[in-house]
């Protein structure tokens, strides 16, 4: 790791420096698809619902083991 | 080798404090030496779960970017106040105070000041892990943190406003070439316990899930009272985050490694 150390001037956002001049260019470049993310959302909801439902399918049928064992 | 490491997550109230103090502590029970930032600036809360009062907390960041104590005054060493038996923990705090916290707002951090921290860190106090608690969202100071880290850990809830977030989160993450891992919590117990959770939201948010951490009411009940794994060792939530601690290791100790085979070339 290759650090500069030297004056200590941390607080002026007028002291543009390299990596926030790249972070701002690399941040205007980027361009957000929307309907991408509204699909990853959609997926998870899904995904979630499907394990739920799953798990929930598991647990009743843990019950009704259990209750015909009568644990 | 120092590894710098960001917690943060899209939305406020998700866990990164409570995950940066109990990370901190089992680093150090696996013997490592770690020290962790308070860099939510805004609304500063790390100090609290540690138990530091403002009296150890004599010196705080905001002294130092404006050139009014040296670095060993803002760095604590929390080691015999958590009475670690292994390893080290090192506490960085931000100022409470709203004067300092609005002028740090408007002033602005640069970004020289991360990796000097991190600098610093690694040279004079010989830590493994540099661990930034961020403030939520994507602001640019918070941006610059994860730019000049390595790894970056995604705290999301099983909440659809989270998963946006994490996963927009993760795809900036990717353009800067940065490593991001996520890790889920607050899950609601019977989710926590399906086996292909991770997988399945890895493969959803394309981004790598190393951690499950159920909701527990007993760490809402411990209100931030002290580290709660230091409290509760036998509790799962505290054998659930080490697995993340172990994994923490694992994965840096092989960045590492292709980081120096790519010198080596
Ligand atoms: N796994 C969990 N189960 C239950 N409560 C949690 C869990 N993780 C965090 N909390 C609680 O959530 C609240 C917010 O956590 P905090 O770490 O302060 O979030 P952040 O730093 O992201 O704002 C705290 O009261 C904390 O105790
Ligand atoms: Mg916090």
């Amino acid at each position: 790791m290759m650090l500069m150390s030297g004056g200590r001037d941390f607080k002026s956002r007028e002291d543009e420096s390299a990596l926030r001049l790249r972070l701002r260019s690399m941040m205007s470049e980027m361009q957000t698809d929307t309907s991408k993310v509204e699909d990853v959302i959609s997926r998870f909801e899904d995904k979630l619902d499907d394990i739920t439902s799953r798990l929930d399918s598991l647990e009743s049928r843990v019950s009704r083991l259990e209750k015909r064992l009568d644990i | 080798m120092t590894t710098t490491c960001v917690v943060h997550s899209y939305r406020g109230g998700t866990g990164k404090s409570t995950t940066t103090s109990n990370l901190s502590v089992l680093l150090a029970a696996l013997g490592k030496r770690v020290a962790t930032i308070d860099m939510d600036i805004t609304s500063p809360g790390l100090h609290v779960i540690y138990n530091v009062s403002s009296q150890m907390m004599s010196h705080t960041l905001n002294d130092y970017i404006y050139n009014r104590c040296s670095f060993q005054d803002i760095v604590l060493d929390l080691t015999n106040h958590l009475k670690l038996p292994r390893g080290a923990v090192y506490f960085l705090g931000s100022s409470m105070k709203p004067e300092e916290i609005v002028k740090v707002i408007r002033e602005g951090y640069s970004d020289k000041f991360f990796r000097h921290v991190a600098e610093k860190l690694s040279q004079e106090y010989k830590v493994d892990y540099v661990i930034f608690d961020t403030h939520p969202g994507l602001n640019e100071d918070t941006l610059l943190a994860i730019m000049s880290s390595d790894v970056s850990l995604l705290l999301m809830r099983m909440d659809k406003q989270d998963v946006t977030g994490t996963y927009i989160t993760s795809q900036i993450m990717r353009k800067f070439g940065r490593l991001s891992y996520v890790i889920l919590n607050m899950v609601p117990p019977n989710l926590a316990e399906s086996p292909d959770l991770p997988s399945e939201v890895s493969k959803i948010i394309e981004a790598s899930v190393v951690g499950v951490l159920p909701f527990y009411e007993e760490i809402l009940s411990h209100r931030s009272r002290g580290v709660f794994c230091l409290h509760h060792p036998q509790h799962p939530y505290s054998s659930q985050l080490l697995k993340v601690a172990k994994r923490l290791i694992e994965l840096t100790a092989t960045e590492t490694q292709t980081i120096d085979l790519s010198r080596a070339k």
